[in-house]
């Protein structure tokens, strides 16, 4: 009973430090994402650097981390930069589904991570297909996908890799790999 | 796809559509959502400074980036300098003309009888020895030979040459040249005459009774005996009085009021081609 404690404060206290560092290290990239990038638009486009840094959450610390940091990332972005009806936190959530199966083989290192990417871009590329069709009420047409859809793919691809680096740095104070037990 | 069918993904899931559908609910019901206004507010000083740092990144980048911009920029802008340049040449040339007709308008105020005919310039032929100044009008309209050629400064010549279309002038510098002459203070009646001396330096010089009161400063004025020149027309004024080597008599030496030392200044002059008495038929 006693080491049950000792290991219940130990974990608690864990948690405790993963809310505070993801909700730091998702509040500025939130920022980064909707004031800076936006402002900036690199390539044309804003990249979505948020799930750039879910991947690197699946990838360094689990999925179960990763989803929490979906929905709640999801739905700041979505306070700060778009309109409702908006589905960051939904489709933020879809692609830890989908790219956590991708990533389930893979080594936790930047050359997995710059590998997921391309799948990442791929899906960020076909919800934003999706969500302009929904907004737009209408099929996105060729010249949308040529001036939204590909610059948005480059400019994720370019700013994400960066960010793999960004969520090692947050995993010291996190420690090692492991799961979150709720 | 283990992990999404999980309890806790289903849970993640609910949840997540949850955050899609309250924020569309409330905002379709013209309600607010409190929390995402309340991110909104924690996050907008956050979010200006980043919005500031982005703006002073993006002018810092625009420098290299917009370069092709800035130049065609900078070709529209010296295109746009060089238009406004001959604009301003242009009005140069306007105000210029201008003065010219406000000069030309005076004299012919001041001497409503003169027939007058504006006259270019088109070339000089200053020689060692003789000043000719060719004018770009000629019989054709109304020039003839021995009519008086005038500025707003007073006598420059006569036509001594009368072409179709051009004319040239004998300027009253030229040894050739004599005309009948006084002074305003005290009327003395003289002759101004050119000097092969006195030319170079726009001069001419005045022969008159040894005992006439005349005066350094005194002005010359056409007496308008001779057949050329009509009467009252400013020569110039008398600077210095000398002894003629040659004749062992004093001179005056009158400075023509029309600078003719340097005759190249002179743009446009007018031809008297009649005034009242006299119709420039000689």
């Amino acid at each position: 009973m006693k080491i049950r404690s000792f290991a219940d404060t130990g974990e608690k206290r864990m948690l405790l430090r993963r809310i505070i560092v993801y909700s730091i290290l998702f509040f500025i990239l939130g920022i980064g994402q909707c004031s800076f990038f936006a402002r900036l638009k690199p390539f044309g486009a804003t990249p979505n650097i948020v799930l750039g840094a879910v991947c690197a959450v699946i990838m360094l610390d689990n999925k179960k981390s990763a989803a929490i940091c979906a929905i709640a990332a999801g739905y700041f972005i979505d306070a700060l930069g778009a309109i409702p009806p908006s589905f960051s936190p939904l489709i933020l959530l879809l692609s830890v589904a989908i790219l956590g199966k991708v990533s389930d083989k893979m080594m936790p290192q930047f050359a997995s991570f710059s590998v997921l990417m391309l799948p990442t871009i791929v899906l960020n590329a076909v919800f934003t297909y999706i969500t302009s069709w929904i907004n737009l009420r209408t099929v996105p047409s060729s010249s949308t996908i040529i001036s939204v859809i590909l610059p948005e793919m480059l400019s994720t691809l370019v700013f994400c890799l960066p960010i793999y680096f960004i969520v090692k740095l947050c995993m010291i104070p996190i420690g090692e790999k492991g799961q979150i037990s709720l | 796809m283990k992990f999404a069918k999980t309890k806790f993904f289903i849970i993640c899931l609910i949840i997540a559509v949850a955050l899609v559908l309250v924020p569309a609910i409330l905002t379709a019901f013209g309600q607010v959502d409190i929390v995402r206004s309340g991110l909104k507010t924690v996050a907008k000083p956050f979010e200006w400074c980043a919005s500031k740092f982005a703006s002073a990144i993006d002018g810092f980048v625009s420098v290299f980036t917009d370069y092709d911009d800035l130049q065609e920029e900078n070709q529209q802008l010296k295109d746009t300098i060089d238009s406004l340049e001959n604009e301003r040449a242009d009005n140069a040339v306007l105000k210029q003309e201008n003065e010219w007709l406000k000069k030309f308008l005076d004299i012919k105020n001041k001497n409503p009888d003169f027939e007058l005919a504006d006259a270019d310039i088109i070339s000089y032929e200053a020689g060692n020895y003789s000043t000719i100044l060719t004018l770009n009008k000629g019989t054709v309209h109304g020039i003839k030979k021995n009519m008086p050629v005038i500025t707003a400064d007073g006598v420059v010549g006569y036509v001594s040459e009368a072409g179709l279309d051009w004319c040239k002038v004998t300027t009253i510098t030229e040894s050739t040249s004599k005309v009948g002459a006084y002074t305003d203070r005290t009327g003395v009646i003289g002759t101004v005459e050119g000097s092969p001396e006195l030319r170079r330096e726009g001069k001419c010089s005045m022969t008159y009774s040894p005992d006439s009161d005349i005066k350094v400063g005194d002005r010359v004025y056409t007496s308008g005996t001779g057949s050329i020149y009509p009467d009252g027309l400013l020569i110039g004024k008398i600077v210095s009085i000398e002894a003629d080597q040659a004749t062992r008599t004093l001179i005056a030496v009158v400075e023509a009021s029309v600078d003719l030392a340097s005759v190249e200044n002179l743009q446009s002059v007018m031809i008297v081609r009649g005034y009242v008495g006299h119709t420039g038929d000689k």
